[in-house]
């Protein structure tokens, strides 16, 4: 289904991609402290860039997520420190709706890199209107609901990850 | 007298120094910073800074501030701070105009309720340039600090040569003076307009009952209150306007106000946060 707020939802934007990302994906979210682990935390200027990393846990297996989204993280600040994982169904983060409407608040969107294809992006739905700024602090906080709805997960396991 | 000066260089392009000194007979103080500036930016200049940072007990070094004394406690004295209360914080921004340049100034001011009081400043700026004083005449319920930057030979671009933190200002000596969470949050964010807008909405929350706890990165300042049942979150992003959520029945609904000012708590969000659980 295409969402006339999510134009790149609709095509494939990468060539490293399984596809579009499909509603009954399950679509994990890396909690590294202090980048993500508090309950706000989920960076608003990424999700205005559409750039909010994420992972589609279908095409993955466990331990690969893990590299590809906390060790690098690790890696790169020997402050940060691993704290599990958040997931949710892309049907749940795209039923997030913007204020009282029925535009959804947020794009799902594939991008896969050459070496990480289960890569994908969060973003604002558009119009980006200023005056929607209320609507988009209560939709980001929603999303954290959703998300924090299955609670947090340690375990990177699985081929794929998560089915 | 006696005068604690640290300083650091952060980067190339930045340099972040903070002072810490115990203030007294503050009622009547008139100020010269010059022999402060001399210093600080000598000891950029000479690459002294690891000299700088000697451990408290070493830095005795005295610095003449006006007639105003200064005095660093010795480790045993500071274990007992029989200090005075700091009431208020301020935000305040000036700006003037000198060979064609603007500067831009942002800090926090407070008062003065006691005879003693201890302060401490953190920023960070694009210059090795610096200059702080106290207010030129302090009087209790006045100001007692503010800071401003100097104009320097380089200022002729006609912007603002420095993103300036001005933090690390404490309500309360008992407290240690990192534990302010505002100011832990501020400790990234490098926007000018950012940190005052923040420290402007820090000032309005000050007589809540609950305080949020705050979260930063380089575009945004969150105030978040969790309590049972009550969620609320509000975002500056340094354009004088906030954007604000409320936890109503499980789920977050918008603030009522879709163009709310960091100078004024919303309502909505003021007796959301100040109603009995």
């Amino acid at each position: 289904m295409i969402r006339c707020e999510c134009p790149k939802e609709a095509v494939s934007q990468s060539n490293f991609s399984p596809g579009i990302v499909a509603n009954d994906e399950m679509i994990v979210y890396a909690l590294v402290n202090p980048l993500t682990s508090s309950v706000g935390q989920i960076s608003k200027s990424q999700l205005k860039e559409a750039r909010l990393s994420v992972c589609r846990a279908s095409y993955i297996t466990g331990p690969s997520a893990k590299q590809k989204t906390v060790d690098v993280l690790l890696a790169s600040n020997v402050t940060r420190t691993h704290e599990g994982y958040l997931k949710a169904t892309c049907e749940e983060i795209r039923g997030v709706k913007l204020g009282r409407s029925t535009t959804g608040a947020f794009c799902v969107i594939d991008d896969a890199l050459k070496d990480y294809s289960a890569h994908a992006h969060l973003g604002y739905s558009e119009p980006s209107d200023p005056k929607l700024r209320n609507d988009r602090e209560t939709a980001r906080a929603n999303l954290m609901l959703v998300f924090k709805k299955r609670g947090v997960s340690t375990v990177w396991a699985g081929d794929p990850f998560i089915k | 007298m006696t005068e604690l000066i640290r300083s650091q260089m952060a980067n190339e392009t930045h340099s972040t120094w903070s002072t810490s000194a115990t203030l007294e007979s503050l009622s009547s103080a008139t100020t010269d910073a010059t022999s402060l500036t001399k210093f600080l930016h000598s000891a950029v200049v000479m690459g002294t800074v690891a000299a700088v940072l000697t451990p408290l007990p070493a830095l005795a070094a005295r610095q003449k501030f006006g007639d105003l004394d200064h005095n660093i406690p010795a480790p045993d004295d500071a274990a007992d701070p029989s200090l005075d209360l700091i009431d208020e914080h301020y935000v305040y921004r000036s700006a003037f105009d000198s060979n064609s340049s603007v500067f831009e100034n942002s800090g926090v001011l407070f008062k003065l309720q006691g005879g003693k009081i201890t302060m401490r400043q953190h920023r960070t700026l694009k210059t090795n340039h610096v200059d702080s004083k106290p207010a030129a005449r302090l009087k209790p319920g006045l100001p007692a600090f503010r800071t401003r930057l100097p104009v320097t030979s380089a200022s002729t671009s006609g912007r603002p040569l420095c993103s300036v933190n001005v933090k690390d200002l404490t309500v309360n000596v008992r407290t240690p003076l990192n534990s302010d969470p505002l100011v832990r949050a501020l400790e990234n964010v490098h926007s000018l307009s950012l940190n005052k807008d923040a420290l402007t909405f820090a000032g309005i929350l000050r007589d809540l009952t609950w305080q949020p706890e705050v979260w930063a990165d380089d575009s945004e300042v969150v105030f978040e209150w969790i309590g049972d049942g009550r969620h609320a979150v509000a975002s500056i992003e340094g354009d004088g306007r906030i954007g604000y959520t409320l936890m109503i029945d499980g789920q977050f609904v918008s603030g009522a106000d879709a163009d709310a000012s960091v100078t004024t708590l919303p309502a909505d969000l003021k007796e959301y946060l100040t109603k009995t659980a």
